[in-house]
């Protein structure tokens, strides 16, 4: 099943993304991957019901994101400029409790059920030499287990 | 419904069933089900066959414990029947202590308090899952322990939480990890998450714990969870009555966890199944914390159980195995739709709990959960009829015996063999003690666990008085933690823990001796009243069904039942984690046999707890105890790449002599003029490392004299003394104008002064001929002990 709309959550460009820190120095000091200069990250809701773009703004901008600190997209990536990304999926028969929550939370603004679910997924762009392979490499090694999560690779 | 044929099935057809349908049930068991439904007339549905495999399986059943055991014991031929009745229930006999609430009968043990309270603890172990899914197998290891403590009697309050893991050297080349694995650093990093994200957010202290490292660890890694909780009195008790609905209370049932049971009972290999994690989440798990919590304190239920391994059919067949139940098992709340009548049955969906409720209680009881935000559903009820009855949709899925499926598991017979081992001493004397010393404090078991401890919340619920990092910097190793629970009550809850796997490789008998001296230690080093002290058992071990690994696991049975018996200190709840084996490429590794001894005691004036820095120049340093020629299975002796000889012993009489003064001084000091102003274990890597750790912690220099030290036997050399790892030995700092009160209260105690604190911030050891062996600033010694594990 293909979901309906994304939105995509990150933090404002000059805001702290302390996961997006961590990540890169996991990839440096367990990975040895030197070619990295930065990391940084998002979070993509997927729903899986029709709501029009006007209330998914409002929805984004009320629920999904802290105003002081994050920004949204929904259309396309949240972050340009970088060179590889991943973005990492549970499986579809794994609990999504983010997603489970963040449903909850969106049908307590809209005063109403959502017809179908919100799963959520996240993305990590990096930022310096990285090629797919090594992305791949990272992916695997460090960021998404395949007993419960599926990754994509993206490269710009 | 669907049937399985398995009455015309021959012995390795049956096998082959069991394989396949992932039962973990052996050619025995399998036999016996198949008789039962031969006599029936029928063949098993689905549901009933896996109900059978969850009730039998080794995580629920313990039959390693329960089995009947031909021993061979240095050639000497014996008979037990159940390790568990043999020596670990029969120690708590027979130390008999009246401050015993609840040991063995139910999820948790529990032991007096004050008078208003009890105190509850539970210790539990997550291996398979974590080694899967570090994060997720780690959360929900904490959760399952919370519940369990949730669970006792009408239910206990959580209040604190501890961690102990095991895992391979985190620095090993990722070229030598077999497929399947995942790197040891990367599990480290994601249990220290996973224990982290649900311990801080569900608002439950984590107060003490221990990380160990061996490279057999390498594709099982170990991960325990504690936790402690307060129960009022008179809650200890639970009895579901016929009539009672059956009402789950918390989280949704779904897909997760299916097998967990009989998965854990099987050895790891690359292949697994995604539906064996399980995924936490700590908010759900509090919402229905809090509303079992009230409804617990207006006795709106009779009984509760928490749906772990097995799931409903865990919790709800032991709750109704004296009287029945009925199931609808449509009416169980699933996160989504398309699950097996089965599946629903033996889903392990984490958050959830059964409680038995009488149908007048149930308005009250929806109330409550509205306003705390969780779910209750009433998915049947409980009767008299001796038997588990499964509906779906009104159609019988399925119907046991209550005596069939709790009392038909046919007790093993096992083999097991022990021959003590002969090793070569072969450790040449370090010619740099400084260098030695150092590479000691550097070692991933001894060095700085600050990084980890420091992710963990301690101080949320306000009762932590004795905190697991101490000292002038706060970065100094506690031995113990001490939880207040009542805030206006000084009384005091002590939490250690003592565990050392590379003593197995020797013997494990002196190894579980060793772990519970260890736990004993620490909590007297504390505070802890010597005589009030319980301790609980989790093993992790190798396959059972292979002679050696079992004989190994009786040894440490037998220390168990010897240490307990001889400090008088009972065990009150336990758990075993077996068949902790990876194959690869044909080559099978097991773990090291490995006993957590986690230890729960009081403190009747927290203001006297004991920390372990050194506090002021000028104050005499004593050791207690002796020290023997004890480098086997050393630190030491690791870092000479070898096993070494001799184990640590314990010399119970004079130890429990030593334990039961330094305690009773303690607790007859004054909280505001101490006469031993700070105390430390002496463990991993001795003297040397025990000194260095309380000069640093406490930003004070100190000078010792090895040849002041009390020995048990004869030794000539420096670095036998300062790195033997002899057990029931402290070092305490005596304030300097106390010292004769100290030594008098001390008598018949083997103990010696053996140095000062000082004002130059070094540490000076003076070997046996009276020259200088070391003298390093305790900088140095402090920046070794924190680099290893410094991420």
């Amino acid at each position: 099943m293909t979901p309906n709309r994304r939105v995509e959550v990150t933090f404002s460009d000059k805001k702290l993304d302390s996961g997006g820190i961590s990540t890169k120095n996991d990839i440096i000091e367990d990975l040895h991957i030197k070619e990295i200069d930065s990391v940084r990250t998002s979070e993509i809701y997927y729903f899986y019901s029709k709501i029009d773009e006007k209330k998914l703004a409002e929805i984004s901008e009320k629920v999904l994101t802290d105003p002081l600190t994050q920004t949204y997209s929904l259309k396309g990536n949240a972050i340009k400029d970088f060179s590889c990304s991943v973005e990492i999926k549970l499986h579809e028969d794994v609990t999504d409790n983010v997603g489970i929550v963040a449903q909850e939370a969106v049908e307590d603004f809209l005063g109403k059920k959502l017809e179908g679910k919100i799963r959520v997924s996240r993305k990590y762009y990096f930022f310096g030499k990285i090629t797919k392979q090594t992305a791949e490499k990272i992916a695997k090694e460090l960021l998404a287990n395949s007993v419960i999560e599926t990754f994509e690779v993206e490269v710009k | 419904m669907s049937e399985i044929k398995l009455c015309k099935l021959a012995k390795n057809e049956l096998n082959l069933l069991s394989k396949k349908m992932l039962l973990s049930l052996d050619e025995n068991e399998m036999t016996e089900i198949q008789k039962h439904y031969q006599n029936l007339g029928r063949e098993p549905t689905q549901i009933e066959l896996e109900t059978i495999a969850q009730t039998w399986s080794e995580h629920c059943k313990h039959k390693t414990f329960a089995a009947k055991i031909i021993y061979e014991e240095n050639g000497k031929p014996e008979e037990i029947n159940s390790l568990f009745k043999t020596f670990i229930k029969k120690a708590t006999e027979k130390t008999n202590k009246k401050w015993l609430v609840s040991v063995f009968s139910d999820n948790a043990g529990i032991i007096e308090f004050n008078k208003e309270y009890n105190i509850a603890m539970k210790a539990e172990t997550h291996n398979h899952p974590s080694a899967l899914e570090p994060y997720g197998g780690a959360n929900t290891g904490l959760g399952g322990v919370i519940r369990d403590i949730l669970g006792v009697g009408l239910g206990a309050k959580p209040i604190a939480n501890t961690d102990v893991f095991c895992f391979a050297n985190p620095e090993i080349d990722s070229s030598k990890i077999p497929k399947g694995v995942l790197h040891p650093k990367r599990i480290f990093k994601g249990v220290r998450m996973g224990v982290r994200d649900y311990g801080n957010r569900i608002g439950i202290p984590t107060v003490n714990g221990a990380i160990l490292f061996d490279d057999r660890y390498l594709g099982n890694p170990l991960v325990y969870c504690g936790t402690i909780g307060l129960i009022p009195k008179g809650m200890e008790k639970k009895e579901a009555k016929p009539n009672d609905l059956i009402v789950t209370i918390g989280g949704r049932t779904g897909r997760d966890g299916i097998h967990g049971a009989t998965f854990s009972s099987a050895e790891l290999d690359s292949n697994v199944p995604s539906s064996a994690v399980q995924i936490g989440n700590p908010i759900e798990e509090k919402k229905m914390m809090d509303a079992l919590l009230k409804a617990r304190d207006l006795k709106l239920y009779n009984a509760v159980t928490d749906c772990g391994a097995g799931g409903f059919s865990s919790a709800i067949g032991e709750m109704a195995s004296e009287i029945g139940a009925k199931v609808h098992l449509e009416k169980a709340p699933l996160k989504y739709k398309g699950l097996l009548p089965w599946e629903i049955w033996v889903s392990e969906a984490q958050e959830r709990m059964i409680i038995s409720v009488p149908e007048k209680n149930l308005k009250k009881l929806f109330e409550i959960c509205e306003i705390e935000g969780t779910e209750a559903t009433v998915i049947g009820e409980f009767t008299d009829t001796k038997k588990l009855e499964l509906f779906y949709e009104g159609k019988s899925v399925g119907e046991l015996p209550m005596k069939f499926l709790h009392e038909g598991v046919p007790i093993k017979t096992l083999k097991a063999k022990w021959k003590t081992k002969e090793t070569p001493e072969k450790i040449e004397e370090t010619k740099d003690y400084a260098k030695t010393l150092k590479q000691l404090l550097g070692m991933p078991n001894i060095a700085s666990k600050e990084k980890t401890i420091r992710q963990y919340d301690h101080e949320v619920q306000g009762g932590v008085v004795g905190k697991p990092l101490v000292g002038e910097n706060q970065d100094g190793p506690a031995d113990a933690a001490i939880v207040r629970p009542i805030l206006d009550d000084w009384k005091g809850i002590v939490i250690s823990n003592g565990i050392n796997p590379l003593y197995s490789d020797l013997d494990p008998y002196w190894m579980a001796c060793s772990a519970i001296d260890e736990a004993l230690r620490n909590a007297i080093c504390v505070g802890a009243d010597f005589e009030k002290i319980a301790i609980l058992d989790n093993f992790s071990w190798g396959n059972p069904e292979k002679e050696n690994v079992l004989g190994e696991l009786i040894r440490a049975c037998k220390g168990c039942y010897d240490a307990s018996i001889e400090f008088g200190t009972p065990y009150i709840s336990g758990k075993d984690s077996l068949y902790n084996e990876y194959t690869n490429a044909g080559k099978t590794i097991a773990i090291p046999g490995t006993l957590l001894i986690s230890a729960m005691g009081i403190i009747e004036d927290s203001r006297k707890k004991i920390s372990m820095p050194f506090k002021k120049e000028g104050n005499a340093i004593y050791i207690l105890g002796e020290t023997f020629a004890e480098l086997g299975g050393s630190h030491y002796a690791k870092i000479n790449n070898t096993l070494g000889k001799n184990v640590p012993k314990v010399r119970f009489e004079k130890a429990k002599k030593m334990f039961s003064k330094l305690s009773k001084a303690m607790k007859e000091q004054n909280a505001d003029s101490k006469v031993i102003v700070s105390a430390h274990d002496c463990s991993e890597a001795g003297i040397g490392v025990t000194i260095a750790e309380m000069c640093f912690s406490g930003n004070k220099g100190a000078e010792i004299f090895l040849e002041k030290i009390p020995l048990g036997e004869k030794i000539e050399r420096n670095d036998v003394v300062l790195f033997s790892e002899s057990n029931s030995r402290i070092i305490v700092e005596i304030d300097a104008s106390k010292k004769n009160e100290f030594e008098k209260q001390m008598q018949g105690v083997a103990f010696a002064e053996i140095g000062t604190v000082t004002t130059g911030k070094a540490l000076v050891v003076n070997g046996l001929n009276g020259k200088i062996i070391i003298n390093e600033p305790i900088e140095n010694l402090k920046k070794a002990w924190k680099k290893t594990l410094d991420w």
